[in-house]
């Protein structure tokens, strides 16, 4: 099968942030499963896009939702003319020709069907398809990495232990003030000044995760309110609209954002 | 609804026979449809009050003016009310309350605004019962002047303002002068600090990460209203309410009042030595710190600059007095684009920014404002110090930077409410320091509600005898314990709110969670004959099964079902003597922690809609395990429900196995499918008359094991650091989850009923 749709380029812009790369590259070269965990909008699936990048290797992403089910991912049987006929799941594809497979927001499947990637995470590196009675031998190019964002959901939603310790992890945070302001400058085509405010603000908004805010403001969303600047809206009415308005519906919680921009500006 | 269906439910109701038919009829109109239902279920609440027939024809009767002129639902909350008030006062004032009904209607004009009426009259009732009629009584006149929320703020301004004192809020609310309630009236466009308390608290931990103790100073009668923000440290007090701003202005002043407040948190540190400084150089010296604080802030935010600008609105003139003069300078240290060329002026400022590579040196402000203070005094214009104050008004009064022991401070009341507020704070500390005093009877933060709601001291009623397991002969010993009900004191539970103040953000997960647990669990139920979608899969086997000639299986769609709930819970506080200990670095108890869990899991259960009950228990050997039922599974869950957590003591043993008897055939009752006992301890069963450790395990153990066999869930949540613990031994370590930072507990105990019931 060709996966050459699976190959990205050109380079995506990865800004490191700390040794993550290297670590990246340890575990890829030992075959270890990967977990990329932190904040949501901080960079996870632009490094795996990278890193593919890096490694010339295909990249198949699947985003984990609570309806998923095993056969979502390992595959099913489909009808043609003739009869049945199997269908591989992405994860299959992943499995059989050699790709990376990268499972977006795990905790969001169901533990039951989690588990069907514990035979993939050890030694053995093979997928058992039981409908199918096959079992599949990982190539040996498969990689599974899989990104976690540890919030509160994790309460009810949470990997099961045997699944966690599969896995070695890379803690995500997001970048050092200067880092992220070369990122959103970068990104929204925004001098620096522009983009180092910016940051202030979002760092001042993540002392409130916690107190008021589940999240603070994410890179990513630094990067709309700099899109938005880029296309001549005033610094505070960008924030105003990408980050203020979606972030939370409190009124309360939006009249300290509006001051805490105003403040900083 | 048939009328049948009504006369048989009229008939069960207890004297509803005492309600004439022509009330009757008027009823039927004033509830129509499934809402005379609900009222009458109200009805058969009230009718089990002590003072019954009385109480139900004169409920009958002010339903009928409440819901014609509010709504049917604001009888069924004011039912709630009456209960509750009849907990603690007695019959009378449930008459007192059932009376003025109708002439509270009118004046409240919304049911959002009597709501909260009654809400005020729940709480105070807890808080202050000695002065519950009296406000009864005068509400309606109040509520002629005021609109419900000055009623409110009227109300716990005398409550707060007595410190605890009965003799003294009574003396509060019978001296009701109209001049003084003029105060807590607000105008449309008025912010008073309570509107924008939230905001503010999250504006200092967003910019400072600082976490400032906020209060607004109370109102008291005769005394003049302060004007002025003060502090001390990282207690900040401001005025209920600034004079002269409305709307978004009023909130900006209020901001550039704490961010000033933040600065000198930050900036001034210590506080300076008045020593032999004249009244007009202390007033200059402040003046220049305060410059000196706001300039060191708005190197990091220059925002704050206009934020501050704003209030300054002064313009040149002649020197016509010191305050002026200072208006002046002021406003100059701040805005670069002000021109003054008064000499004086134009040295201050430029004295100032000469230093600015010491700003960071408080000793600076010293220096400028003796000089400064000294010229003006050469002068010779006016200054008087007694009605000097502090301007703009978003500024603070000037005395939180000055040592105090030197002089008496211009506003003696503004730190006696400092030490009041942290008293306050500490009252938990001090309960704590007392614990050796175990004869001590009323705990200190206990207000005089408490006491007076349980006048003769309580010696319990026996409700029931148990078993106990003797693991050493292997027997059962029967009727070995006797369970003694006590009724539960009440207390303010101003701590409980306090302690989850620290916790919004916890609230508002459960919120969350709570909204996500009754909407958004669906389960997909698959192989159905009807559904809104295919079933892939079973699509497939059928269609293989037709190939392969046999008759296939119709079912082939799926749909969702979303899972109802049907669990009823008992939480099971142990309140033995124990949780009186202070949780490592804080300055709370077991207890305190306990008690603010158990009110959040309340909530998210309460939100839930899940019956639940909160029962707490201790003992004294056999004869005397102590059974307290803090809320009952049929009761409502209100304000009530906090005070009576709040007036739990922690004292004595824990006998656990009879307890978990006792709960088990409480919570047995229920008609639900589910039933989970939630038990919380700090550590092991013990009492007095047991010496052998194991025996009590044991006994537990048993005891778990009877009510797994009832079909009765139990779930223990330890608050314990030490290794090698027996609760794992007597719940099985599946239903044991060890809790070693207590301080933890209060977000980690809903979350985990999440968990347990999803
Ligand atoms: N270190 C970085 N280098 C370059 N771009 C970055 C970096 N961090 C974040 N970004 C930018 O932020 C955006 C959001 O990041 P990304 O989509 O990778 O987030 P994520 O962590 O995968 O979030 P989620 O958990 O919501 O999927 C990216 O599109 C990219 O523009
Ligand atoms: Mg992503």
């Amino acid at each position: 099968m060709d996966l050459s749709n699976y190959l990205i380029s050109p380079e995506p812009y990865y800004r490191p942030a700390g040794n993550e790369i290297a670590h990246f590259i340890a575990a890829f070269s030992a075959r270890l499963p990967v977990m990329l965990k932190g904040p949501t909008g901080c960079g996870k699936t632009r490094f795996i896009e990278h890193m593919a990048w890096r490694f010339k290797k295909p990249l198949v992403t699947v985003a984990c939702h609570e309806d998923m089910t095993a056969a979502d991912l390992v595959g099913r049987f489909l009808l043609d003319a003739n009869g049945t006929i199997w269908h591989d799941g992405p994860l299959t594809i992943a499995v059989r020709h050699g790709a990376i497979c990268y499972l977006d927001e795990i905790v969001e499947a169901r533990q039951d069907t989690t588990v069907v990637i514990h035979p993939l995470t050890d030694d053995r590196r093979i997928l058992p398809l039981e409908k199918k009675n096959e079992l599949v031998r990982a190539h040996p190019d498969f990689r599974l990495v899989i990104s976690y964002n540890p919030g509160y959901q994790s309460v009810i939603k949470d990997l099961k232990e045997s699944t966690k310790q599969r896995f070695v992890a890379l803690d995500f945070t997001y970048p050092e003030a200067e880092a992220e302001a070369e990122i959103v400058a970068h990104e929204a085509g925004i001098d620096r000044d522009d983009a180092k405010k910016l940051v202030k603000i979002a760092e001042r908004t993540r002392n409130l995760k916690g107190h008021g805010l589940d999240e603070g403001v994410s890179t990513r969303m630094l990067i709309h309110a700099g899109r938005l600047i880029a296309s001549s809206i005033s610094l505070a009415q960008s924030c105003q609209i990408a980050l203020v308005l979606p972030l939370t519906d409190d009124r309360d919680m939006r009249k300290t954002l509006s001051e805490v921009i105003a403040v900083c500006a | 609804m048939p009328g049948q269906l009504i006369e048989g439910l009229l008939k069960s109701v207890d004297y509803a026979g005492d309600i004439d038919s022509r009330s009757w009829d008027e009823l039927r109109a004033a509830f129509p449809g499934a809402s005379l239902e609900k009222w009458l279920d109200a009805l058969q609440r009230i009718a089990r009050l002590p003072g019954a027939p009385l109480l139900v024809t004169r409920f009958a009767k002010a339903s009928i003016a409440l819901a014609n002129r509010i709504g049917p639902d604001a009888c069924i909350e004011a039912a709630e009310t009456a209960t509750a008030l009849g907990r603690i006062s007695g019959t009378n004032t449930i008459l007192e309350f059932l009376a003025v009904l109708p002439h509270i209607a009118p004046e409240a004009r919304d049911p959002a605004a009597f709501m909260v009426w009654l809400r005020t009259i729940e709480e105070l009732v807890s808080l202050a019962p000695e002065s519950t009629g009296l406000v009864i009584r005068q509400s309606a006149a109040i509520l002629a002047r005021l609109s419900v929320r000055g009623f409110r703020s009227w109300v716990f301004n005398g409550v707060h303002g007595a410190k605890g004192d009965a003799a003294q809020r009574l003396s509060y609310f019978s001296h009701t002068d109209t001049h003084s309630l003029s105060s807590f009236e607000r105008n449309e466009g008025d912010v008073i600090f309570a509107d924008v308390e939230k905001p503010l608290r999250a504006f200092c931990r967003a910019l400072w990460n600082i976490q400032p103790a906020l209060r607004s100073a109370p109102v008291r009668p005769g005394v003049k209203a302060f004007r002025r923000s003060s502090f001390d440290g990282l207690f900040f007090q401001f005025p209920e309410i600034y004079a002269g701003y409305r709307g978004s202005q009023a909130q900006a002043h209020f901001f550039a009042a704490t961010a000033h407040l933040a600065a000198h948190a930050l900036y001034t540190r210590r506080r300076f030595v008045k020593g032999s400084l004249r009244p007009l150089q202390v007033a200059l010296v402040g003046l220049v710190e305060d410059a000196r604080v706001e300039a060191l802030a708005i190197a990091e935010y220059p925002g704050l600059r206009r934020l501050w600008l704003q209030f300054h609105n002064v313009q040149p003139g002649p020197a016509v007095s010191s305050e002026f003069m200072m208006m002046r300078l002021a406003r100059a240290l701040l805005d670069p684009a002000y021109a003054d060329d008064d000499p004086w002026v134009k040295k201050g400022v430029r004295m100032f920014f000469d230093r600015r590579n010491h700003w960071s040196d408080p000793a600076t402000s010293r220096e400028i404002g003796n000089l400064l203070g000294n010229d003006l005094g050469q002068m010779r214009i006016q200054f008087n110090p007694k009605s000097y104050v502090v301007e703009p008004s978003y500024r603070d009064d000037g005395d939180g930077i000055w040592e105090v022991d030197d002089s008496p401070p211009a506003q003696p009341e503004a730190s006696d409410m400092m030490l009041e507020a942290v008293r306050i704070n500490r009252s938990e500390e001090k309960n704590d320091r007392s614990r050796t005093e175990r004869n001590d009877d009323a705990p200190q933060n206990a207000n005089m509600a408490s006491r007076v709601a349980t006048a003769e001291e309580d010696s319990g009623v026996p409700i029931a005898r148990h078993p106990e397991w003797d693991h050493v002969s292997g027997t059962m010993r029967h009727d070995w314990t006797t369970l003694l009900e006590f009724t539960p004191r009440r207390a303010s539970a101003e701590q409980i709110d306090a302690l989850l103040r620290q916790h919004e953000d916890v609230e508002r997960r459960i919120t969350k969670l709570v909204r996500s647990a009754k909407i958004s669990r669906p389960r997909r139920i698959r192989g159905q004959a009807q559904g809104d979608r295919l079933d892939l899969d079973a699509c497939i086997r059928a269609s293989i099964e037709r190939r392969a000639g046999l008759t296939p299986e119709p079912r082939v769609y799926e749909t969702s079902e979303m899972l109802s709930r049907d669990l009823s819970v008992l939480l099971l506080l142990d309140v033995s003597e124990s949780t009186r200990d202070r949780v490592k670095d804080t300055d709370m108890t077991v207890l305190a922690l306990e008690r603010a869990a158990a009110s959040l899991l309340a909530q998210a259960m309460h939100e839930l809609g899940d019956p639940f009950a909160i029962h707490a228990f201790c003992s004294n050997g056999r004869s005397e395990v102590r059974y307290y039922r803090v809320k009952e599974f049929h009761e409502a869950y209100t304000a009530m429900t906090r005070s009576a957590l709040a007036g739990l003591r922690g004292m004595m043993s824990t006998r656990l196995g009879a307890a978990l008897r006792q709960a088990g055939d409480e919570i047995g009752r229920q008609a639900t499918h589910r039933k989970l006992i939630l038990i919380i301890t700090d550590g092991e069963p013990s009492d007095v008359d047991v010496p052998d450790k194991a025996y009590l395990v044991e006994d537990a153990r048993r005891a778990v094991h009877a009510l797994s066999h009832r079909g009765i869930d139990v779930f223990c949540v330890g608050l314990e650091s030490g290794a090698d613990s027996a609760l794992p031994r007597i719940f099985g370590s599946r239903n044991f989850m060890k809790i070693t930072r207590v301080e933890t507990l209060p977000e980690r105990l809903p979350m985990l009923y999440f968990m347990l019931t999803m």
